[in-house]
């Protein structure tokens, strides 16, 4: 689905703020009417640029959480000491305005037609782009088997817990919580390894298409993993963003 | 800031290329490496954005904004291509002199071939890497007004250079 805008722009635009709904004590999903939306990808996103009073301009990109076909949403994170973040998890309103472009990304991106099975491993908020593929994978009726593996500091940090826990057919969801676990905790702990890659992820031998996306230490970590398990390079896909940074 | 990867900055690819540029594979012109754009790895500093070799850690790509046009130095890169293996191999042929943009005989920068991509190729409005051509970039031959494309620059904002002092 190529871009139908100008060859070698990619337009500003000014999108209504329909919605902002907390998903955890420090992320918010931001759902968005944008004038102009040529359609997304599963994967793709968004890039958001807020001008202060003095002109200051700070850009900041941003996954897509929503699937193909749904109701354009970011998923953010509120980071302390990011420039444009806190005003997005934390000011802005529904009614408000937004200043974006997209959609983004030719790389990070999944379509049912590409086949599986699909192996998900999300670090923190690098979840966000696993949750549109995993949308998009059920509402384009897909019979491709995929699995999660959601690596979270906290049972509270999960992002989209209620919706992860519907998925049923033909996915698994798994996380490991890395700093504490709720009472009961009968899920992995502690930061993915190779043996918890042995024990989740899918068998080389099914051929599947691995979707990383985490901090840069969560996704070197899972990458080399499943690398090491036989995954083919070139079918592990990968996606960082830095602890200060968008997404 | 800690660095990020291509797939984040795909939005300022566009506006420097004209086009989606993170699926497209790149060949490090120090060590040989060759990965997706999307792969690479990116500080985010003012003024302009630096990109990385992930093997070897050098320079590949520093792209600054100027208004609504964006600056690139590319001399860091043996080239771009968009066939290929999409992924590392590690194990290309590197140009030792790293390469120069003026060279007629590097790799694909500054001669059209079928295989690299906008570098070389006709393409309506887009930058026209290696398509000599009056007012553009003209990464195939150096221009003493384009920004430092095949010419190590020493002077200008330390762009090129490996910087130790995150900000």
């Amino acid at each position: 689905m190529e871009r139908t805008a100008v060859r070698g722009r990619l337009s500003w635009q000014v999108a209504a703020v329909v919605s902002v709904t907390w998903e955890t004590a420090s992320v918010a999903t931001i759902q968005l009417d944008p004038p102009d939306w040529a359609g997304h990808r599963a994967g793709q996103h968004l890039d958001v640029r807020l001008t202060a009073e003095d002109g200051y301009v700070a850009e900041r990109s941003y996954s897509i959480a929503s699937a193909p076909g749904e109701p354009l949403a970011i998923t953010v994170e509120r980071l302390e000491d990011g420039e444009v973040s806190p005003y997005l998890v934390g000011e802005l309103r529904a009614g408000d305005e937004l200043e974006l472009r997209g959609p983004i990304g030719g790389y990070f991106v999944w379509e049912s037609s590409d086949g599986g099975p699909l192996m998900l491993l999300a670090g923190g908020s690098g979840v966000v782009p696993l949750r549109s593929m995993l949308r998009h994978r059920v509402n384009s009726r897909s019979d491709v088997p995929a699995r999660l593996l959601y690596s979270a500091r906290g049972w509270e940090d999960v992002i989209y817990r209620d919706e992860l826990g519907q998925h049923h057919d033909g996915a698994r969801v798994s996380y490991t919580l890395t700093r504490s676990q709720p009472p009961g905790w009968t899920g992995h702990t502690g930061r993915i390894n190779s043996s918890l890659l042995a024990e989740v992820a899918w068998p080389a031998k099914t051929n599947p298409l691995a979707y990383i996306c985490g901090p840069t230490s969560f996704v070197e970590t899972a990458a080399a993993g499943l690398v090491e398990l036989g995954y083919p390079p070139e079918r592990v896909k990968t996606e960082r963003f830095g602890a200060t940074g968008g997404r | 800031m800690d660095p990020i990867d291509g797939n984040g900055i795909a939005g300022l690819l566009i506006d420097a290329f004209g086009k989606e540029m993170t699926a497209v594979s790149s060949t490090c012109a120090t060590c040989g490496a060759r990965r997706p754009v999307a792969e690479l790895v990116v500080y985010q500093r003012a003024p302009g954005t630096v990109v990385r070799c992930r093997t070897c850690g050098n320079v590949v790509m520093v792209l600054v904004r100027r208004g609504d046009s964006v600056d690139v130095d590319l001399s860091g890169l043996a080239s771009l291509s968009n066939q290929g293996l999409p992924y590392p191999t590690g194990t290309q042929v590197a140009n030792k002199e790293g390469i120069n943009m003026s060279d007629e005989q590097s790799m694909s920068m500054g001669q059209p071939d079928e295989e690299s991509m906008s570098m070389g190729q006709p393409d309506e409005e887009s930058t026209s890497m290696g398509q000599p051509d009056e007012g553009s970039m003209s990464m195939g031959q150096p221009d003493e007004e384009s920004m430092s494309m095949g010419q190590p620059d020493e002077g200008s904002m330390s762009m090129g250079q490996p910087d130790k002092d995150p900000m």
